[in-house]
C-alpha cells in the first residue's frame, strides 16, 4: 500500500562524510574553544595563581632560608626551622592552646546550634522571630563581638563579673588571668559561630522528609526515640560537613585574640596562627614563621584527612 | 498537654533568645548611657543619650572606617561574583581539552589554608606597591573557590537543551551566559553575594597587615584602634562605635535571610 | 459493633473552607475500604484524622465503640503505608521492618520471626541486608508493605501506595496486596484517586469531592446506582455520558437539538433533567432497530473492544463502547439503540432522581 519511503529522485550527490574534514580545520577548532574556555577561567586561574600557588611555592621557599627583614632569603638551612620549632617549648604550648581551644569551640558550637535548631524547626506561631535571632550572630563581625566581649569581661565594670559579684562568688580578670583566658575568649567565638551553624542545621532539618517521622510516631516512638532514630542519622551529612569547617576554622582562629587577649597572658591564648603572626610580623623572622605556616598546613591537611576517614564512615548519605 | 508542651517550648525559646541576645543588647544600653552611668554600674539608662554616638564619629574616622569597609566589601563581592560567574560558565557549559583538570585544580584550592600564603601574599602586595591602597585590600579575594564551586552546581541545573536552542538560534556564548544563566541563577547568586559581603566585611588579619593608616582602614580595625584609645575611660563611645559597625551587616542579615536560606538548603548537603 | 466510625468529622484548617465536612461511615473488620476522589478531595486528610496525625476540628472517630479523638496515633493500634514509602535510608530492609517492633518492645525472637515471615511472604527474603537506596520501586513498596505486616496492626491504613509505580506493575501489585489482606484479615482503609484502583479492590468505597463524601457503596453498586452526577462521571471507564435534556410527553429533547423517545419508561416529572448513559449501554443497531443516527467523529481499537466517540448535539460529544473490533470510518453516520431502561436521570443540582438520599446510620457515642 502506497509507495515506497526515502525514495531517492534526485541526482544531486550528497556532502562528503565528515572524516574528510581537513586535519588543520579540526586542530584549528580545537584551540579556539580552548582558547575560549580559557578566556573565562583566566581571571579566576591568574588570581589563583598570582595569590594562591605562588605564595604556597614560595612559603615552602622560605622555610628553608634564613630571611632578612624586608623578607629576602639570605642563607639556605636546610630544615633548621623546622628542627628548632620541635624543640621549641613555645610551640608545643601554642599547639597546645590551638588544640584546647578547638576543643572547647568546635563540639560546643555544634551541640548548640543543634539543639537551637531543633528548637526553631517546629512550626509555631512567630517561629520566624526566633529564627532570626538565632541566626543573627551571623552578622556580628570579629571586631564588633570582641569589642563587645572585651566590655563585658572587664574585670570592674564588665556585665559578667557584676553578675558573679551578685550571687556572690569573686569576680575574676577573665581576660588576663592565664587560666581563665583561652576559656573566656573560647565562649565569645562560640557565640560568635553559633549563627552560622544554626542556619545550616537548620537547613539540614528542613530537609528531612516529615513522612519519616509521622511513620515514627505512628509506630509509638518517643520524642527522643525519634531524635536518634531520624533526625540524627538523617541530619548526619549537615553535621559532619558542619563540623568539618568548624574545625578547619576554629584551627584558624585569629581576630578574637588579637583582640582580647594578643596572645596573652604567658602566652596563654597564642593559638597557631597568632604564633605564626608575631614571628613574621612583629619579629620580622619569616622565613621561620612560613615554617610554622607550613606545620600547620600540615596540622590541617591531617586533621581533614582524619574527619574523612573515621568520621564520614558514621554518615548516612541517600 | 498539648498547651503545656507549647508553653515549654515557647519558655525555651524565650530564654534562648535572652541569652543569645543579650550581648547585643547590652552594647545597646551601653551606648545610650554616659560615662558615669556606666561606672556607676546601672543597667538600665536613667535618661537615654546619644552623646557616646556624637564622640565616636568624632574621636575616629568611624565614618571614614565605614566607608572603607563597605567599598572593599562590597569591591569584593562583585569581583568575586564575575570571576566566579565566568568560571563556572566555562566549566559546565563550554567544552574545551583538560576542563575537568582545570576544575579540579580550583577545588584543590580550597584545601590550602591561607596561613600557608599570608607571608609572600603580604611580600607581593608590598613588592606592588599596593599597601594602604584598596587594591592591596580588594584583588587578592576575587579568586574563590567556593564560588566556583557553589555557581557551578547551580549553572548544571540549567537544562542544557536552553544551551542548545541558543547556539542553533546563533546567541553568542557570552550573550546566553549574559542574558540567560545569571537571570537563572540568581538564588545563587545572592545567596553567594550576602555570605561574601559578610566574609569580607568581617576580615581581620589581612587588613591589619596591609593598613596603617587611618584613610584605607576597615571598621575591624578601626574599632580596634578605638578601643585602645578609649580604654578605661569611654567604653560608651566604643559601644555606640560597635553598635553603628554591627548595623550594616545585621541590615544585610536580615535582607538576604530568605535567599540564604534557600541558597544553604541547596548546598548543604555536600 | 463496628469497627472504626466516624461520625460527623469535619476538619478546616484556620478558620478557611473546610478541607473534610460531614463525614460518615462505619467500617466493619477485615473490610477493605477505599477512600477514592480526585486530587485534593480531602481523602488524604480523613486517613491522617484517623491516624491521629493531625487533630479534628468537629465529630467523632470511634474505635472499637470507643471516642478516640484524643488519642495518640500510637494508642489507635494502626500502621501505615506512605505514598513515599517513609524508609529510612539509613537503615537496611530487615532493620526498616524490625524498627516498629523494637518501638514497641517486642522481644527480640520474635521480631526476627515476624520480620522472616513478612518478608517471605513479600519475597523480600534475598534484600533484607540491602538499603532503600539499593532497591527498585517495586522492591521499596514491599518493604513499606512489611512494616505494616510487622506490626500486626488491626488496621492498615494505605496512603497511594501505588502511585509511584509503573502501570504494570501497579496492576500487578493490586492483586498481591488485596491477596494478602484477606490472608491476614486485615482491615484496610485505602486511598487512591484512580477509580479503577477503588473498583478492582474495593469492598466498599467512598466517593469524595472537595471534602464532601458523595456516595457509600460496594464498587458494583456505585457503578449501577451513583447518587449524582459526580459519581456517575467520575466511576467508570470510559466516563458515563451526561447530557442536558428538556423532559416532553414521552420523550426527551437532549441539549435542545436531539430528540429521543422513550416509550417503554417513566418519565421524571421535573421539565429540565441531566440524562446519563453509559457507553457499555449503546450498541450498533440492526437494521430497522435504530433509536437514533449520529455522525462519528473518533474511533479507538483497543483490540477487544472498540470506542466511537459521536456528535450527539453541536459542541456535545458521547462515546459508546462496542465489543470486538468494528470498521468504522470517521465521518461515517452509523445507527445506534439503547435499552431505555439503561438510563439514568439527574435532578438541575446533579442529584439522581429516585436514588436514596445518603444514609444517616444512628449511632451511641459512648464517652
Amino acid at each position: 500500500m502506497g509507495s515506497p519511503m526515502n525514495e531517492r529522485v534526485s541526482t544531486v550527490p550528497s556532502p562528503a562524510p565528515w572524516s574528510v574534514r581537513t586535519k588543520r580545520e579540526a586542530r584549528q577548532a580545537a584551540i579556539k574553544s580552548w582558547l575560549e574556555g580559557m578566556v573565562y577561567l583566566c581571571p579566576s586561574l591568574l588570581l589563583f595563581g598570582v595569590f594562591l600557588f605562588y605564595p604556597l611555592g614560595r612559603t615552602m621557599y622560605l622555610s628553608v632560608f634564613h630571611t632578612d627583614y624586608q623578607g629576602h632569603p639570605t642563607e639556605f638551612v636546610g630544615l633548621a626551622h623546622f628542627v628548632a620549632l620541635l624543640q621549641d617549648a613555645s610551640f608545643w604550648h601554642s599547639l597546645k592552646a590551638t588544640v584546647l581551644f578547638a576543643a572547647l569551640t568546635v563540639p560546643t558550637t555544634v551541640a548548640v546550634s543543634f539543639g537551637l535548631a531543633l528548637l526553631a524547626h517546629e512550626t509555631r506561631k512567630g517561629i520566624g522571630i526566633f529564627r532570626t535571632i538565632f541566626a543573627s550572630t551571623m552578622g556580628m563581625s570579629v571586631g564588633v563581638a570582641s569589642v563587645i566581649w572585651m566590655f563585658m569581661y572587664n574585670p570592674a565594670i564588665g556585665i559578667i563579673n557584676r553578675l558573679v559579684s551578685a550571687i556572690g562568688g569573686t569576680p575574676v580578670s577573665w581576660l588576663l588571668d592565664q587560666d581563665t583566658a583561652l576559656y573566656a575568649v573560647a565562649a565569645a567565638t562560640i557565640w560568635m559561630n553559633i549563627g552560622l551553624t544554626f542556619l545550616l542545621l537548620l537547613a539540614g532539618l528542613q530537609n528531612i522528609d516529615p513522612s519519616l517521622y509521622e511513620s515514627a510516631r505512628i509506630a509509638g516512638m518517643s520524642y527522643w526515640r525519634q531524635l536518634w532514630t531520624v533526625t540524627v542519622p538523617l541530619l548526619s551529612p549537615t553535621l559532619f560537613f558542619v563540623t568539618t569547617v568548624s574545625l578547619i576554622q576554629a584551627l584558624q582562629t585569629f581576630g578574637q585574640i588579637d583582640f582580647l587577649t594578643k596572645g596573652g597572658p604567658v602566652e596563654a591564648t597564642n593559638v597557631f596562627v597568632y604564633a605564626i603572626y608575631r614571628e613574621a610580623f612583629v619579629n620580622y623572622q619569616f622565613g621561620s614563621a612560613s615554617a610554622q605556616a607550613l606545620v600547620l598546613f600540615l596540622i590541617i591537611a591531617i586533621v581533614t584527612f582524619l574527619q574523612f576517614r573515621f568520621a564520614e564512615r558514621k554518615v548516612h548519605y541517600q | 498537654m498539648k498547651i503545656a508542651r507549647a508553653t515549654a517550648h515557647y519558655v525555651l525559646l524565650c530564654l534562648c533568645s535572652v541569652v543569645i541576645l543579650f550581648p547585643v543588647a547590652y552594647a545597646l544600653l551601653m551606648s545610650l548611657m554616659d560615662g558615669a552611668a556606666i561606672l556607676s554600674g546601672r543597667l538600665w539608662p536613667e535618661k537615654g543619650t546619644l552623646v557616646n554616638y556624637e564622640a565616636a564619629f568624632q574621636q575616629a574616622p568611624l565614618g571614614r572606617y565605614l566607608w572603607n569597609s563597605f567599598f572593599v566589601a562590597f569591591m569584593i563581592t562583585v569581583g568575586r561574583l564575575i570571576v566566579s560567574s565566568l568560571a563556572a560558565f566555562a566549566f559546565v557549559f563550554l567544552r574545551f581539552p583538560g576542563r575537568d583538570r582545570w576544575f579540579y585544580v580550583c577545588i584543590a584550592t580550597m584545601l590550602v589554608p591561607w596561613e600557608a600564603t599570608v607571608i609572600p601574599n603580604f611580600l607581593t602586595i608590598q613588592a606592588l606597591g599596593w599597601t594602604n591602597h584598596y587594591a592591596g585590600l580588594i584583588v587578592p579575594f576575587w579568586a574563590m573557590a567556593f564560588g566556583i564551586f557553589l555557581l557551578r552546581q547551580q549553572f548544571k541545573q540549567i537544562p542544557h537543551e536552553l544551551y542548545e536552542a541558543a547556539q542553533l538560534s546563533g546567541m553568542g556564548n557570552f550573550r546566553f551566559f549574559c542574558r540567560v544563566v545569571l537571570p537563572l541563577s540568581k538564588t545563587s547568586l545572592v545567596t553567594l553575594a550576602v555570605y561574601s559581603f559578610l566574609d569580607a566585611w568581617n576580615m581581620y588579619l589581612w587588613p591589619l597587615l596591609v593598613t596603617n593608616d587611618d584613610r584605607v582602614r576597615t571598621v575591624q580595625i578601626g574599632l580596634k584602634q578605638l578601643q585602645t584609645q578609649e580604654i578605661a575611660s569611654s567604653w560608651g563611645v566604643v559601644m555606640a562605635a560597635a553598635v553603628i559597625a554591627m548595623l550594616p551587616t545585621l541590615l544585610l542579615l536580615f535582607a538576604g535571610q530568605k535567599q540564604l536560606r534557600k541558597g544553604l538548603m541547596q548546598g548543604a548537603i555536600q | 459493633m463496628a469497627f472504626l466510625e466516624l461520625v460527623e468529622v469535619t476538619k478546616s484548617y484556620g478558620g478557611k473552607k473546610s478541607a473534610v465536612e460531614n463525614v460518615n461511615v462505619a467500617i466493619e473488620s477485615g473490610e477493605f475500604f477505599v477512600l477514592v476522589g480526585p486530587s485534593g478531595c480531602g481523602k488524604s486528610t480523613i486517613l491522617r484524622l484517623i491516624a491521629g496525625l493531625e487533630p479534628l476540628t468537629s465529630g467523632y472517630v470511634l474505635i472499637d465503640g470507643q471516642v478516640a479523638n484524643d488519642w495518640p496515633p500510637h494508642a489507635r493500634r494502626l500502621s501505615m503505608v506512605f505514598q513515599n514509602y517513609a524508609l529510612y535510608p539509613h537503615l537496611t530492609v530487615e532493620q526498616n521492618m524490625r524498627i516498629v517492633l523494637q518501638a514497641q518492645k517486642v522481644p527480640k525472637e520474635e521480631q526476627v520471626k515476624r520480620c522472616m515471615e513478612a518478608a517471605e511472604l513479600l519475597g523480600l527474603t534475598d534484600v533484607l541486608h540491602r538499603k532503600p537506596r539499593e532497591l527498585s520501586g517495586g522492591q521499596r513498596q514491599r518493604v513499606a508493605l512489611g512494616r505494616a505486616i510487622v506490626a500486626q496492626t488491626p488496621l492498615c491504613l494505605m496512603d497511594e501506595p501505588l502511585s509511584n509505580l509503573d502501570a504494570k506493575l501497579r496492576a500487578k501489585m493490586r492483586s498481591e496486596l488485596r491477596r494478602l489482606q484477606r490472608q491476614l484479615g486485615m482491615t484496610v482503609i485505602y486511598v487512591t484517586h484512580d477509580q479503577t484502583e477503588a473498583m478492582t479492590m474495593a469492598d466498599r468505597m467512598m466517593i469524595l469531592h472537595d471534602g464532601r463524601p458523595q456516595q457509600i457503596g460496594s464498587p458494583l453498586d456505585v457503578y449501577n446506582s451513583p447518587d449524582n452526577t459526580f459519581v456517575a462521571s467520575f466511576i467508570g471507564t470510559p466516563p458515563m455520558n451526561l447530557a442536558e435534556a428538556h423532559v416532553l410527553n414521552h420523550s426527551l429533547l437532549l441539549q435542545n437539538e436531539r430528540p429521543i423517545r422513550l416509550l417503554r419508561r417513566s418519565l421524571p416529572k421535573a421539565e429540565r433533567v441531566i440524562v446519563g448513559l453509559r457507553p457499555e449501554h449503546i450498541e450498533p443497531a440492526e437494521s430497522g432497530e435504530e433509536s437514533m443516527a449520529v455522525k462519528v467523529s473518533h474511533v479507538e481499537w483497543l483490540g477487544n473492544e472498540t470506542l466511537v466517540t459521536f456528535e450527539l448535539a453541536k459542541n456535545l460529544y458521547w462515546t459508546a463502547r462496542w465489543n470486538g473490533q468494528w470498521r468504522i470510518r470517521l465521518g461515517e453516520v452509523v445507527p445506534l439503540t439503547f435499552d431505555e431502561q439503561d438510563f439514568l436521570f439527574f435532578d438541575a443540582s446533579g442529584k439522581r432522581i429516585g436514588a436514596p438520599s445518603i444514609k444517616r446510620e444512628e449511632v451511641w457515642v459512648h464517652q
